[in-house]
């Protein structure tokens, strides 16, 4: 199952985090800058997977973004790999060529796209009509 | 960027208003500055030190708002929507939770949604403000809005906990019938949660989940698959009736059967394909018959699976690793080796990675696999990314058998040194104690090899890797091997004497010393000098209360045999006084009394317990008296166990006599086996280690191209040139295959002298012969599907990756 996602750009600074296990607060504060520091030092031709005590981490680099996901071992990397890259093409279907501002400044929209594809640490809907229904009819609805 | 930033910023505040989400209330009482300015500010600060002033001024104004009775819920969602922020940052906003909870409760639409989705954000299960959200989530999931049921439902799956657990059941399980699948799937995931918090909670539901993957839709039927992967995890033999189903549903998946907008670049919903493949494996699993039921559908998730995309290689590997798990099927076996043949070619290092963990499941079932990629495992145990060699050293660990153990725990403590990571270098140690407890006939190289670990690194090395040493060494001695015993001694007493002893090594030398330095006395061997290191390192600091316990124990045993015990031991309580340990003190109180003894009287007593066992008549003639008067009197003479047991045989079939019994039965001892020491490598008669036992024919094993490393010496002279150039004709063969195919990834030392290139490719060819060597390949696979053959796919020779190597 997957444990966590955070989203952090070049300079460490974390701009989304979800974490679909509990962890306690001073965890968190203690394993985010190690993972993220970890992430940054990588080269680019270095595969995309990497152990950090009992999760093994993907990550993805997209212009100045780094999305980081933290795993179980059994699970298939490849998968959680190709799954950061449909999350952001549902971004990008949602707004409309995302960046990092659109996310941080829409960043509970960015949430529930995520808890529509992700609940319990499973992924669990890969349609994208199906997870942008619930926004767009939100959406349509405030709108009137 | 920044000037960009802002833009964007200034750009989106329209959108913003209008979507109805955050809004700015110019006309409030209090200056509400809004979300998107408050991002603005915190973008444009440089230092720590300022965000944090900003910050803090902000939650301060944040929480004030949040007090205000008037507060309208555009500016509550906006004020939450500022603490989420803060709260990514990592600052603490425990103040707003409250305020979270009762816009979940009184919000309406997009609102709810916010106050929904802060709760699920900030709380957790086990927090003490979720219980005030049971009753509006049960509202909310009978609420005819649509929206509401989804938003309950989906904070039920992050917020509920146990106690919640029978409060809100009933009313997840009206909604499995609701006609939009939306919610019958959020429903599922309900369940799915609470299966996974409390599975005796809904064990009396199993017949919905049931239901639910029977359900038309695939959302649901997905949720559904979900929940029956955890059971099956948990047993996987109560639920081989669903196989069938699961089978159906993936052949479905994989035609092409669901909806296009379920598609990912033209793959039909991988992730769903992907759990199906692990749901699969888990129940194939040692069961013959089940495997062969899906066998079939794994062949056509290969064969459908030809684009150069990742998602398809992940469904792919996915199939290898479902395909190793469950009885094996040899065509798809060699399926899959082809296609893991592929992953390692590739240039791209993900993809290698993935060949390598393959590689690491294919070859656990069929190793003879391994020595196709044997040069290209090579390159990866050298690659400068970490996770590879970390992976190929997992590989590594394995493949191994009794022929390469030697060089594949060298490499493993090579990386052991070079690695920084605790976790990996842990991992490592742990590998090589399992190694060293597995092949355990060679006791002084697992002394070696458990000594180099420790001094590497002590701490890491696990508690039973002592003990286990300690045994081997105790079987060697009862065995009689004394030269392993003396080695030991030797090893230990020159490793004891040094600076800095790691303590496990104290531990096992302690014991060593303590039980066999007797051996070395003859050699003029001083038990003085031993008691006084003994000493040395009870009175350190390093020493940790376990290994003083050790070493005490070594004392008590070798004081006896010292002139003046007494001194040493009332010398050695002194320096210990001040232990606070109570065994320790136990132990030293008892050496002390010990050693009040006399040590004439003791010595004596201890030479006249060893006359007397010189003086025991094992073979009872004092007693031949007594059993030839019994035998006069007509008692049965004495009838030793073996034809004891012959005896009772041929009674129970009387016909038999006991001379015919006999007859035809060899009691001469075999001749001792003579195996010719220096044999060309083409000799097929020659016997050395294997795990491949599987494939022999007639007990002998096809070792054509590998080369004969150990023989009844021990490692064997790289001196016959002509059997070294037939090797390497064979080796570079194979090889150059290799090359053909992934030309462009081997990027070696392309610019360096030809002669350094050679002496290069030598060297990998060495140690690939090296950490090869004992895995056979076997000419005849068996096929053992006879009755129905799997249809292989069709075009094998497609690649997974273009001409270039490149995935895309």
């Amino acid at each position: 199952m997957l444990n966590f996602i955070f989203l952090v750009n070049k300079q460490g600074q974390v701009r989304l985090s979800q974490y679909f296990k509990h962890q306690d607060e001073n965890e968190r504060r203690d394993i985010e800058p190690e993972i993220v520091k970890k992430c940054l030092n990588r080269q680019e031709n270095q595969c995309s997977f990497l152990d950090y005590k009992q999760y093994r981490i993907i990550y993805r680099k997209y212009a100045s973004l780094y999305f980081i996901v933290a795993a179980d071992e059994e699970d298939n990397e490849m998968a959680v790999y190709e799954f950061i890259h449909h999350f952001v093409e549902t971004l990008t279907s949602y707004f409309d060529k995302v960046t990092e501002i659109d996310i941080m400044f829409n960043m509970d929209k960015v949430h529930m796209i995520l808890m529509e594809m992700v609940l319990n640490g499973e992924i669990v809907e890969t349609n994208k009509n199906r997870i942008l229904a619930p926004l767009r009819t939100m959406d349509h609805a405030s709108k009137r | 960027m920044m000037s960009d930033a802002v833009e964007k910023a200034f750009a989106a505040i329209p959108g913003l208003i209008s979507g109805g989400l955050t809004t700015i209330t110019a006309g409030s009482p209090i200056h509400v500055q809004g979300f998107p300015s408050f991002v603005h500010k915190v973008c444009s600060l440089t230092s720590k030190y300022e965000e944090e002033q900003v910050v803090k001024r902000e939650l301060t104004l944040v929480k004030q708002r949040l007090a205000q009775p008037n507060i309208t819920q555009a500016q509550q969602a906006d004020c939450l929507v500022r603490l989420l922020f803060a709260h990514v940052l990592g600052y603490d906003v425990s103040f707003g939770y409250i305020s979270a909870v009762k816009l979940a409760q009184q919000g309406t639409l997009a609102y709810k949604r916010m106050g929904y989705l802060a709760c699920t954000l900030f709380l957790h299960e086990n927090h003490e403000l979720v219980l005030l959200l049971i009753n509006t989530i049960q509202k909310d999931i009978n609420s005819s809005n649509i929206m509401d049921v989804c938003m309950a439902l989906t904070a039920t799956c992050s917020l509920v906990n146990t106690e919640m657990i029978p409060a809100i059941l009933p009313f997840v399980q009206e909604k499995l019938k609701h006609q939009k699948e939306i919610i019958r799937k959020k429903a599922v995931l309900c369940l799915f949660k609470f299966h996974r918090m409390a599975p005796n909670s809904v064990q009396h539901i199993h017949p919905s989940f049931k239901e639910a993957l029977c359900d038309k839709d695939p959302g649901v039927m997905w949720s559904a698959l979900h929940i029956y992967h955890d059971l099956i995890k948990h047993s996987p033999s109560e639920y081989q009736d669903i196989t069938q189903s699961l089978v159906s549903i993936l052949q479905q998946v994989v035609s092409r059967k669901l909806p296009a907008d379920y598609e990912y670049h033209h793959v039909p919903a991988p992730w769903l394909q992907i759990k199906l493949l692990q749901v699969l494996a888990l129940l194939g699993k040692d069961q013959q018959k089940i495997s062969r039921v899906i066998h079939p559908v794994l062949a056509e998730v290969l064969q459908r699976s030809e684009s150069n995309q990742n998602i398809t290689f992940g469904v792919v590997y996915e199939c290898i690793l479902t395909i190793t798990s469950i009885s094996p099927d040899t065509r798809l076996l060699e399926y899959a080796a082809k296609c893991t043949g592929k992953f390692l070619r590739s240039k791209a290092n993900n993809l290698r990675y993935l060949g390598i963990k393959a590689l690491t499941k294919v070859i656990q079932v069929a190793p003879q696999h391994a020595l196709d990629h044997q040069m290209t495992v090579i390159e990866c145990l050298e690659d400068p990314d970490h996770t590879i060699r970390a992976k190929t050293l997992e590989l590594l660990y394995r493949m191994c058998n009794s022929v390469n153990v030697k060089v594949i725990c060298d490499k493993l403590l090579e990386y052991m040194e070079k690695d920084t990571e605790k976790s990996i270098k842990g991992d490592i140690a742990s590998k090589i104690s399992k190694l060293t407890e597995k092949y355990t006939t060679n006791v002084q190289w697992c002394i070696e090899i458990v000594n180099r670990m420790v001094l590497l690194e002590d701490s890491l090395v696990p508690q039973s890797t002592v003990t286990s040493l300690i045994q081997l060494v105790k079987d060697a001695s009862l065995r009689g091997e004394d030269s392993v015993l003396l080695f030991a001694v030797q090893t230990y007493w020159e490793l004891l004497q040094r600076k800095d002893v790691p303590n496990k090594l104290i531990q096992i030398g302690a014991w060593i010393l303590g039980e066999y330095s007797q051996l070395r006395v003859v050699d003029g061997f001083n038990i003085q000098d031993l008691l006084q290191v003994f000493q040395r390192l009870l009175v350190s600091s390093s020493t940790s209360c376990d290994s003083k316990r050790w070493l005490l124990t070594a004392v008590t045993k070798q004081v006896l045999h010292c002139e003046n015990a007494k001194e040493y031991v009332t010398q050695l309580a002194q320096h210990l006084q001040n232990e606070d340990d109570a065994d320790i003190k136990q132990r030293l109180r008892e050496l002390q009394n010990l050693c009040q003894e006399p040590m004439t009287t003791f010595a004596q007593v201890r030479t006249e317990c060893q006359k007397e066992q010189e003086e025991y008549d094992f073979s009872l003639s004092f007693l031949d008296n007594y059993v030839s008067e019994a035998l006069e009197g007509g008692a049965k003479a004495y009838c030793p166990l073996h034809l004891r047991n012959m005896k009772q045989k041929s009674q129970d079939t009387p016909q038999v006599s006991e001379t015919s019994f006999f007859q035809g039965m060899n009691f001469l001892p075999y001749e001792s086996p003579t195996a010719s020491i220096s044999s060309p490598v083409g000799d097929t008669s020659v016997k050395s280690g294997s795990s491949g036992g599987r494939d022999n024919r007639d007990g002998e094993l096809r070792l054509k191209a590998v080369k004969k490393l150990w023989g009844h010496t021990g490692r064997l002279e790289q001196e016959d040139e002509v059997d070294q150039t037939l090797y390497e004709e064979n080796i570079s063969e194979k090889w150059m295959e290799d090359r053909k195919v992934s030309d462009k990834s081997q990027d070696l030392s392309q610019s360096s002298p030809p002669s350094l290139e050679l002496a290069e490719k030598r060297r990998k060819q060495e140690l690939a012969s090296a950490l090869f060597g004992g895995i056979t390949r076997s000419e005849d696979i068996k096929n053992d599907f006879i009755e129905n053959p799997v249809i292989l796919p069709v075009g094998t020779n497609q690649t997974l990756l273009n001409t270039d190597n490149t995935e895309r």
